[in-house]
């Protein structure tokens, strides 16, 4: 009886819906893409302790086909990678960090970050948004200038150069504090 | 982009049918809006944008849809060829700029970024544009040739291409492919 109320239940009409149209998301090569950004994460130190926070905690990653490359933590234990489908256009270096961002992300999440509800105001939003970024940023340059000496690329470096974090690349670089760093982020999101 | 925001009841909706069994925790309900936009070279066809707010920066997932069907927008052009192939392309002089920076936006190349510019000048800026130009279907170049050569559209005009500036044949056949022919590099490495 109970079994048959479970396989009623299964088809109840009020549980979310699921279209038989729904296009499908899942990203081709999402396996090997994963196995590839996981192995060059694991080759520079600060991914190395990523890789393993993420395989202690059990974090699922999966890949998703995407306009830009990207990532997408949808509900704070999941990394979701965003990739075109077609591999040329994809930069494994960029995808790795990436996957890295994801994890910090988590990372935060489960040292207690919290992020205010959607409907929390414009200005508390932002707040919390900037302070996030400050964060992700400076751990998105420490990633990069990492996969730089170690895989000896200059693609996330030019990256950085375009989103336009030069002078805080070069802060890194040249040994500034976290602190420091931080201004000088804050200084370039307000000019 | 001319937005409208739908309601709860039909952003609900619209969720369940993009849905998928395999990718459910993509979307949520409760954290996510849903607007659509009317664009001038498809007859029943919408953009429709998803737009997760529990995530900071908040993420976005694309779709053509009908309110019934929807194609997700994944970067490559097989969405819009299946719908110009089975519910028809409303190309003429109008129509076609606007398909093209549509295109552009939605298609990722292996070429690269590719953008419809005003003007040549206008180029000295595109490190300051955002997501609103780069998307916006109402650019009029100040100077462009619209040519019917057989049975497709030819187009010259400006074009960010290959990192560079260009004035560019750009042919879009009836079944909305598109093709592009430098005519003359105006411009290089601006990036």
């Amino acid at each position: 009886m109970e079994d048959n109320n479970k396989l009623l239940n299964a088809f109840d009409v009020t549980a979310p819906a699921i279209s038989v149209h729904a296009p499908n998301y899942t990203h081709p090569l999402e396996e090997a893409m994963i196995a590839e950004c996981t192995r060059l994460l694991a080759g520079i130190p600060d991914g190395k302790r990523l890789v393993d926070y993420a395989q202690t905690h059990k974090i699922p990653v999966k890949a998703v086909k995407g306009r830009i490359p990207n990532y997408y933590i949808p509900d704070d234990k999941t990394v979701i990678l965003v990739c075109p489908a077609n591999p040329k256009m994809v930069d494994r270096y960029e995808m790795a960090c990436n996957l890295g961002l994801g994890i910090r992300e988590i990372e935060l999440y489960n040292q207690g970050l919290e992020m205010p509800p959607s409907n929390a105001p414009e200005h508390v939003r932002y707040g919390a948004a900037l302070d996030k970024s400050l964060d992700m940023v400076v751990f998105m340059i420490r990633l990069s200038t990492q996969i730089e000496d170690v895989y000896k690329t200059k693609t996330l470096v030019d990256l950085i150069g375009k989103m336009g974090h030069d002078e805080l690349y070069k802060g890194y670089r040249l040994g500034k504090s976290e602190l420091e760093l931080r201004e000088i982020l804050k200084k370039s999101l307000m000019t | 982009m001319n937005w409208h925001r739908l309601d709860r009841e039909k952003t609900i909706d619209m969720i369940n049918s993009v849905k998928s069994a395999a990718q459910a925790l993509l979307f949520s309900p409760i954290t996510s809006e849903a607007k659509c936009a009317r664009l001038p070279f498809y007859e029943k066809h919408l953009l429709y944008r998803i737009t997760n707010y529990s995530s900071l920066p908040t993420f976005n997932m694309d779709f053509l849809g009908d309110g019934e069907r929807f194609f997700y927008l994944d970067g490559s052009d097989q969405p819009l060829m299946e719908i110009n192939r089975n519910f028809g392309l409303i190309l003429n002089a109008q129509t076609v700029i606007p398909y093209l920076c549509f295109y552009f936006f939605h298609v990722r190349s292996e070429d690269g970024e590719i953008i419809i510019l005003k003007n040549p000048e206008e180029s000295a800026t595109i490190d300051l544009f955002d997501d609103e130009r780069r998307e916006n279907l109402t650019i009029i170049p100040d100077q462009t040739k619209i040519e019917i050569i057989e049975n497709s559209l030819r187009v010259t005009t400006s074009l960010y291409y290959l990192g560079g500036l260009c004035e560019a044949a750009i042919t879009v056949t009836r079944d909305g492919s598109v093709k592009i022919e430098p005519l003359r590099m105006l411009m290089r490495d601006m990036n």
